[in-house]
């Protein structure tokens, strides 16, 4: 009944999206007020259907409806109710309805804030909007049904995926990442709607950046996220393989990332338009790519995934998506040529110039490096994965290089940069950079990354921190107020330009972390008996006891503990797991992480004997760690800096002055 | 939306467009070499016994996910200097281990080892990787590492 | 970066738009598991062993009617999916078709629980606990089908999951096609 329900929503809703699609095309062509209002209503009321299908599917899942094949398969009657609800988007089907719940949010969210202005543009931002979240439908009410009902009815399900009942953070990561990815669909509605009508200027640049950030947000936020997950759950020490999952999260987040700062350019200066509008539409594409490689099991990845009947609508989507907009985009060039002459080569449009080829350069990196596999396979046939250290090699050069333009980028004036203008500028940081250097070395820091990150990192934020001090002060001599006031004025007036600077500030404190833990990390594998210790570092662990027993909150899952004591700069207990769930032949790593502001103790129990009561520990001692998680903190508010909305007040003289 | 602080009086544009385009040649060549010349030693093939043997000496020093069964009754040595002979049914390959399995690394499971073979005929694995289920349904999430279930990188 | 490319710039288009279309297509097609069996063309591997109602099976007795070795596990989500298929199967082919499942990796509460959930077809399931049978097929992991002939050679291994084409077009091949 309640499936039936879910399956008609679904139906009703690809109906919906469908006609408003129409009425929006009839409303551009006729620019009739009247036939948008009704696609837009007709998007909201799809927007309500997805959430009734959602809820459908949650109160099956909730209720343990084996019925239906998809929480027979993602659902036991032991499961609890936490992990039932966000089975939602555990798994294929569930995963496209809640995306579908999204997208559509975000589009009766943007048609709903701009009924009454651009009334160019947004008919064709309807009609986009519409056909995108009418596919999602359209997978869902062929492909990708989630409300297939099965016969027999068992009496138990197969129970959530064990990796995924394991941490409470799938409740978070996955739901950040997917408002990333559905609302990267709004920046890319508008550059179609902009391309069509030939409203290339600078109007679609100004409405689109908020829509822009605040998705790109949510995925900055899921992404660490996903990172903080893998290092928490997994149980191998790290965060980051490039696998080609990860990889499908990030490609999309490096074209928003360039985009954000081209559309800087384009919006401020003219230039820059056609990468915007290249971003806009590599941006959208790729989250489907990103869908497709991870929904569709062409790339093999050691966790392979199920080959699925969506794979050929994500492609024949994709290439649909890619020949429209490029049609579009090569038919209005003309229209795109840069208003304004470029600046010199020292010069900040410069500068966001190469922090786009720079963005795309790892963006080509990085789906070359996904995608290789299968070219050597359609070629050659041997099957190959590129490894990680590839990746590495690749992309730390660019990485470097980017932190460098992010130093040098905020502090060159438009138009051209004169000499003595950069020895002001930068004479001081650069002093500040070699002194932080020296400094590492003279402690004793032998290793390239961590001594080029703290010195670029050290660059970037002296370079910001006196161009505040510098404003702020001014401001405080000007108008009299005292400088910690002026500085929040300051950055409260150009929220962009400081929120951007709190990013790069967090974005420093990742680099720093990443290229300490990647290189200075220490680890050790040791198979004890009870009584016996390890060293690491200043670490030792000593080994108590093995415990084995039922979870209390699911008895079905059996838990492998090793009681540990550890003594050194931290203390305590720890008690690292294995559990078995019983739909997995694996037991799930779970690891314990004791972590402190300089370094992360980190253990994973690998194996153990029963006959013996021997354990094998994984142990590793990780420096900075945390700070990855602090600066991709530092990156979202920053983020929600520069997004927030500036107070209704009187109408700014003279804004637009750059 | 209020003016930039640091200012220049606007210089005149120089057409210059030839720096830039000089830098991202240079970024793109950059790119292309670091590219192409690490991709030879990146690469890790996947192979069954089978096909490791066909290639013979040329098989030394390749970076090589080699899958197949773990023989029943091959299993020799402690987790941390483990032996013992993976098979795909109709050749098979004995691998050393100096890195623990997980536990549910035994005899008849499908595993996945890392590394290279070596002159002696032995394969020297990095990475022991207890094949679970072939086809497993990925979480679709979004995440997953294929160290899932490495036991040590 | 030129905007005036005249015509010249439409051939971007397709530059970009064929070798995508190339590439994921192809993808499509792939199966990264699809690794060719080293059995294909020889008797299957005989085995011996118990099934789950505790009787003993001996692959000789396949021999005389074409075959499906069909190796699964409760755990595998895929087996879920072609098992209606299997049971299909043989239903259609009742007396003409040997079916013969052997239980990879998996206790025999979890096989007998999955057969009552999906339906039992009446086949013999034999359990494979040290992995022997699994071995001797060269089994890289569940599901996987055999399409064994009436003498006894297997003629096609299949990966993965049973689709409704492959099954009849194999069948079709051991000579069981209506």
């Amino acid at each position: 009944m309640i499936a039936t329900g879910g399956h008609v929503a679904v139906v009703v809703g690809l109906a919906a999206t469908l006609f408003a699609a129409a009425a929006f095309a009839l409303a551009a062509r006729g620019d009739d007020r009247g036939k948008a209002a009704l696609g837009r209503r007709a998007m909201i009321a799809a927007f309500g259907l997805a959430a009734l299908a959602c809820i459908a599917m949650v109160t099956l899942l909730l209720t343990h409806d084996f019925s239906v094949r998809y929480v027979a398969r993602n659902n036991a009657t032991t499961t609890p109710p936490f992990y039932s609800v966000i089975s939602l988007w555990a798994a294929l089907e569930g995963s496209i309805l809640f995306w579908t719940l999204l997208a559509t949010g975000w589009a009766a969210l943007v048609l709903h804030r701009y009924r009454d202005r651009a009334p160019t543009l947004m008919p064709w931002v309807g009609v986009t909007l519409a056909l995108v979240a009418a596919f999602f439908f359209a997978v869902m009410a062929w492909p990708g049904d989630p409300f297939v009902r099965i016969t027999p009815v068992g009496t138990e399900g197969n129970g959530p995926n064990a990796l995924l009942q394991n941490h409470p953070f799938m409740g978070l990561h996955p739901p950040l990442l997917y408002l990333g990815y559905t609302g990267l669909a709004v920046p890319f509605a508008f550059g179609v709607a902009a391309l069509v009508t030939r409203r290339t200027d600078e109007a679609w640049l100004v409405i689109v950046r908020r829509w822009t950030l605040v998705p790109w947000i949510f995925l900055t936020a899921g992404i660490v996220a996903g990172a903080w997950w893998s290092y928490a759950v997994l149980g191998w020490g790290g965060y980051w393989a490039w696998d080609p999952v990860e990889n499908a999260a990030l490609l999309p987040w490096l074209t928003a990332t360039a985009f954000v700062h081209s559309s800087m350019v384009a919006e401020r200066r003219g230039a820059l338009r056609i990468w915007a509008h290249a971003l806009v539409v590599a941006t959208f594409v790729l989250t489907l790519v990103g869908t497709f490689l991870t929904r569709s099991g062409v790339v093999e990845s050691v966790h392979s995934f199920t080959a699925s009947a969506i794979g050929p609508w994500f492609a024949v989507a994709i290439v649909a998506t890619l020949t429209g907009a490029l049609v579009l985009l090569v038919w209005r060039l003309p229209d795109l040529h840069d208003t304004r002459p470029p600046g010199g080569t020292v010069s900040r449009e410069a500068a966001f110039l190469f922090n786009n080829v720079l963005f795309l350069g790892i963006t080509f990196a990085v789906l070359f490096g996904t995608l290789y596999p299968l070219i050597v396979d359609a070629t050659s046939g041997d099957r190959i994965s590129v490894g990680a250290p590839w990746f590495n090699r690749v992309n730390a050069p660019i990485f470097v290089a980017l932190l460098f333009l992010m130093g040098v980028g905020p502090a060159l004036p438009w138009g051209g940069a004169r000499w003595p203008t950069i020895r002001e500028r930068f004479a001081f940081p650069s002093l500040a950079s070699a002194a932080l250097v020296i400094g590492g070395w003279a402690i004793g820091l032998r290793e390239v990354a961590p001594l080029v990150a703290l010195g670029l990192a050290a660059f970037v934020v002296t370079v910001m921190g006196d161009e505040v001090v510098r404003g702020a002060h001014a401001r405080a001599r000007s108008r009299g107020e005292d400088p910690p006031t002026a500085a929040w004025r300051l950055a409260t007036r150009n929220r962009r330009r400081y929120g951007g600077y709190l990013v790069h500030t967090g974005v420093c404190v990742m680099a720093v972390a990443v290229a300490v833990s990647a290189t200075l990390a220490s680890d050790v594998t040791a198979t004890l008996g009870p009584g016996e210790s390890v060293r690491l570092g200043a670490y030792t662990v000593s080994y108590d006891s093995l415990v084995i027993e039922p979870l209390s909150d699911d008895p079905r899952v059996t838990e492998t503990r090793a009681e540990l004591t550890l003594s050194g700069p931290q203390s305590g207990s720890l008690a690292p797991a294995l559990r078995d769930y019983p739909n997995s032949t694996t037991p799930i790593a779970t690891p314990t992480v004791r972590t402190a502001i300089g370094e992360d103790l980190y253990v994973t129990l690998l194996a153990y004997d029963p006959a013996n009561r021997s354990v094998t520990l994984h142990l590793f001692v990780n420096p900075l760690v945390v700070w990855i998680w602090v600066g991709g903190v530092i990156v979202a508010l920053g983020a929600a800096f520069a997004v927030w909305p500036e107070p209704r007040r009187r109408p700014l003289p003279a804004a637009a002055g750059a | 939306m209020s003016p930039a602080p640091p200012i220049d009086p606007p210089v005149p544009p120089r057409r210059s467009r030839w720096g830039v385009l000089l830098g991202i040649g240079v970024i793109a060549a950059v790119l292309a070499y670091l590219a192409l010349s690490g991709m030879s030693n990146a690469l890790v093939y996947y192979r069954t016994p089978t096909e490791l043997l066909d290639l013979g000496e040329s098989a030394i020093g390749q970076s090589v996910r080699l899958g197949g069964l773990v023989k029943p009754g091959s299993v020799h040595g402690p987790a941390t200097d483990l032996t013992f002979v993976l098979t795909d049914g109709t050749n098979e390959v004995t691998v050393h281990s100096s890195v623990a399995p997980t536990t549910s690394f035994r005899e008849g499971i499908g595993a996945v080892v890392e590394g290279e073979m070596t002159t002696a005929g032995v394969f020297e694995a990095t990475q022991v990787i207890v094949k679970h289920d072939e086809n497993y349904v990925a979480p679709s999430e979004g995440q997953l590492p294929s160290q899932v279930i490495d036991p040590g990188t | 970066m030129s905007t005036r490319g005249g015509l010249l710039r439409w051939v971007a288009v397709p530059l970009l738009v064929v070798p995508v279309t190339w590439l994921l297509f192809t993808g499509l097609g792939r199966d990264p598991r699809d690794i060719p069996s080293p059995l294909v063309g020889k008797p299957l591997p005989a085995f011996a062993a118990t099934t789950l109602e505790g009787e003993e099976f001996s692959s000789e007795s396949l021999d005389g009617r074409p075959a499906l070795v069909n190796v699964w596990a409760s755990w595998c989500d895929p087996c879920v999916d072609e098992h209606p298929l299997l049971l299909a199967a043989a239903r259609a082919y009742a007396g003409e078709l040997s079916l013969v499942g052997i239980v990879y990796q998996d206790s025999p509460d979890g096989a007998r629980g999955f057969l009552a959930r999906y339906g039992d077809g009446g086949w013999p399931d034999v359990l494979d606990p040290s992995g022997r049978i699994a071995i001797d097929l060269g089994v890289t992991g569940p599901p996987e089908t055999f399409f064994v002939d009436a003498a006894g050679i297997v003629r096609y291994r299949h990966v993965g999951p049973l689709t409704e084409e492959v099954l009849v077009e194999q069948l079709a091949v051991l000579g069981l096609d209506r």
